[in-house]
């Protein structure tokens, strides 16, 4: 019995758990070949056949028995941890979502440019965490899709307004930490960008191509503003991504198409393969 | 329509580059500085704002660090040839992840690399993170400084890039042991007490025997000092008494019965003193903290409950003293040459 609790805790190899229903079998057979010569009479074959029957039967029933525990205790693993992340997301949310919501409404307010850049990333990134407590992840933001909806969870009006959308996606888990930064950083800042002059389409695009030491991933953010373009500043934000990219030996341009629309296109080698998503994660909100 | 513009933000980013070290003072040069970072370094991020005219070679983990070593190619570094004067090691790589500590054992164990002078680098050292500081200071030859990501710790760090430069240029070895001005110096704490009669490191004295590693295992585990202490003793015997004698004496036996007072009893005052040090060993400077709360008859509310003072000790660090690889640091004690001058 013991053995059977513990390749139910502990499943092991799939040819362990399909053996051990042959156990109670075998055992049964083994015992009745033992005992029917012994056994001349009616009553003792009967003896020697129920027997091994109902250590077989029993056996199976024990297994039976076990998963079914076993699935009980973890269906409550489940909810329990469940309701521990929405405690942990309702005590961020109300400590520190919305004081970070608040802030952030007011950023016009800090002169230096670059605090005023890294109060915005902080409160983007509590709206991470937040969002990722809310939906049991153990991790930071890692795609654009996932750093998209941090933004709108602090701007639900972008979504409808300026028709921000994912296109094209990675796997979050295949990506590497600095992967992450850098779509953390460049999503944030191009969207908001975007968002402050008014674009009427916003279009994100991460991609990767596979090298023969990892893979190039690629970031391309189309922005429909109206607008062209002016004289990139080096204090600029975009030159600050530039910078960002190019640390990691990556580049980035900008296309004007002239009317109205640009692309932003940043590229850096990874040292991961990121698969591709397969389709674009469902907004889940945690406004409420 | 006006014609479509590309601009092509990298060109501009390179020409930056070259100016800023073109631009570096008479005597100055830039150095390759290795960086073990899980996160890129940004616009306002410390590296491009304190180290502007140094070549980052940036790395996210310990296995890209091994990878380096071994002289694979890395896509994110820039072009070959590497010359690392420098090592910047972020404390934390990540949850789950190898963290610098480890990093730093793996530098001071390659040939190319033992000598080369490393900041941990790090936003605060709080809760255990003193004692892994500890550890580093062994790992790194019984000192090392520490470096904020603030801008009060950038400076220096540039200041000491800088004279590492100049020391490499005069072919001298740089002393590892040796402090920076500004920055936290944590060094390797010495144990002068108990049945020693040399000091020893802390950290060999915490992680000497079986029954201390066991002893913080359970503690890491349960959190609970008397099935730990039980634990300790029943898989290694009578621990430190009676190992020369097969019956133990009456008054060994007595003790015996309390587990948990005896294994106390082994630390000695250790749990005392690190209280009394306020548990930033960094601020103490060497091994005076631990003779001082040992002879100081000024502190009587710690003398009578060290049972009391170990399960602080061992709650706060035991998860720190139970990880596998800090268990297996006193085994493999990691000491750089000693300083000379180059051949």
């Amino acid at each position: 019995m013991s053995a059977h609790v513990v390749w139910e805790l502990e499943p092991g190899p799939r040819w362990m758990r399909r053996v051990r229903l042959f156990i109670g079998p075998i055992a049964a057979v083994v015992v009745s070949a033992l005992l029917w010569p012994a056994s001349p009479t009616t009553p003792a074959r009967f003896v020697a056949v129920a027997g091994p029957a109902m250590v077989m039967a029993g056996s199976w029933r024990l297994i039976a028995q076990i998963a079914s525990q076993v699935k009980r205790f973890d269906e409550a693993r489940e909810q329990t941890t469940e309701l521990a992340h929405r405690i942990d997301s309702r005590l961020v949310h109300s400590t520190l979502k919305n004081p970070s919501r608040a802030i952030i409404d007011e950023l016009a307010l800090i002169p230096d440019p670059d605090l005023r850049e890294g109060v915005r990333r902080l409160c983007y990134g509590i709206g991470g965490f937040a969002q990722s407590l809310a939906l049991g992840r153990t991790r930071d933001l890692r795609s654009a899709e996932e750093v998209l909806q941090a933004l709108l969870s602090y701007n639900p009006d972008w979504s409808a307004r300026y028709g921000a959308s994912v296109t094209h996606d990675l796997e979050p888990e295949d990506l590497t930490h600095r992967d992450a930064g850098i779509v953390f950083m460049a999503v944030s800042d191009l969207v908001t960008n975007a968002a402050l002059r008014s674009a009427t389409q916003l279009e994100i695009a991460l991609t990767s191509a596979p090298t023969a030491d990892g893979s190039m991933v690629k970031l391309r953010v189309l922005c429909r503003c109206g607008a062209r373009i002016g004289e990139v500043v080096p204090t600029s934000s975009l030159m600050g991504l530039a910078r960002l990219v190019h640390a990691e030996n990556g580049t980035m341009t900008i296309d004007d198409a002239g009317d109205g629309s640009h692309v932003f296109q940043l590229t850096w080698p990874s040292s991961s393969r990121p698969r591709t998503r397969a389709a674009a994660a469902p907004k889940e909100s945690i406004n409420a | 329509m006006p014609d479509p513009v590309n601009i092509d933000l990298t060109a501009r980013v390179a020409a930056e580059e070259r100016a800023r070290r073109a631009d570096l003072a008479p005597g100055e040069r830039g150095i390759d500085i290795l960086v073990i970072d899980d996160q890129p370094d940004h616009e306002a991020g410390w590296f491009a704002r304190h180290l502007p005219s140094h070549r980052r070679l940036s790395l996210e983990s310990v296995t890209e660090l091994e990878r380096f070593l071994a002289g694979k190619r890395l896509p994110n570094l820039p072009q070959p040839p590497y010359r690392p004067e420098l090592a910047i090691l972020d404390l934390s790589l990540g949850a789950g992840q190898r963290d610098g500590l480890q990093a730093l054992h793996i530098l001071r164990c390659g040939p190319a690399t033992r000598d080369l002078p490393a900041i941990l680098n790090t936003n605060g050292l709080e809760d255990h993170r003193d004692l892994l500081a500890v550890l580093a200071a062994q790992l790194n030859g019984g000192a090392i400084p520490v470096a904020r990501k603030t801008s009060t710790d950038g400076p220096s760090v540039r200041d000491h890039a800088r004279r590492i430069a100049h020391a490499n240029d005069a072919d001298l070895s740089w002393p590892l042991a040796k402090a920076v001005p500004g920055l936290l110096h944590v060094q390797e704490v010495f144990w002068h007490g108990g049945d020693k009669a040399t000091p020893v490191s802390l950290l060999a004295y915490l992680l000497d025997l079986p029954w201390k590693r066991t002893y913080w295992k359970e503690m890491a585990r349960h959190r609970n000092h008397q099935d730990a202490a039980f634990e300790a003793r029943k898989r290694h015997g009578t621990l430190a008494l009676s190992t020369d004698r097969e019956i133990p004496e009456p008054g060994e036996r007595k003790t015996a019965q309390n587990h948990a007072r005896f294994v106390a009893n082994q630390f000695g005052p250790l749990a005392v003193a690190w209280d009394l040090a306020g548990g930033h060993l960094h601020r103490l400077g060497g091994g005076l903290s631990l003779i001082a709360a040992q002879q100081e008859e000024g502190f009587p509310e710690f003398s009578g409950n060290r049972s009391a003072h170990l399960v602080a000790f061992a709650t706060r660090y035991g998860p720190v003293l139970a990880d596998p690889f800090v268990q297996s640091l006193p085994d493999h004690p990691v000491r750089p040459r000693p300083q000379r001058l180059r051949p």
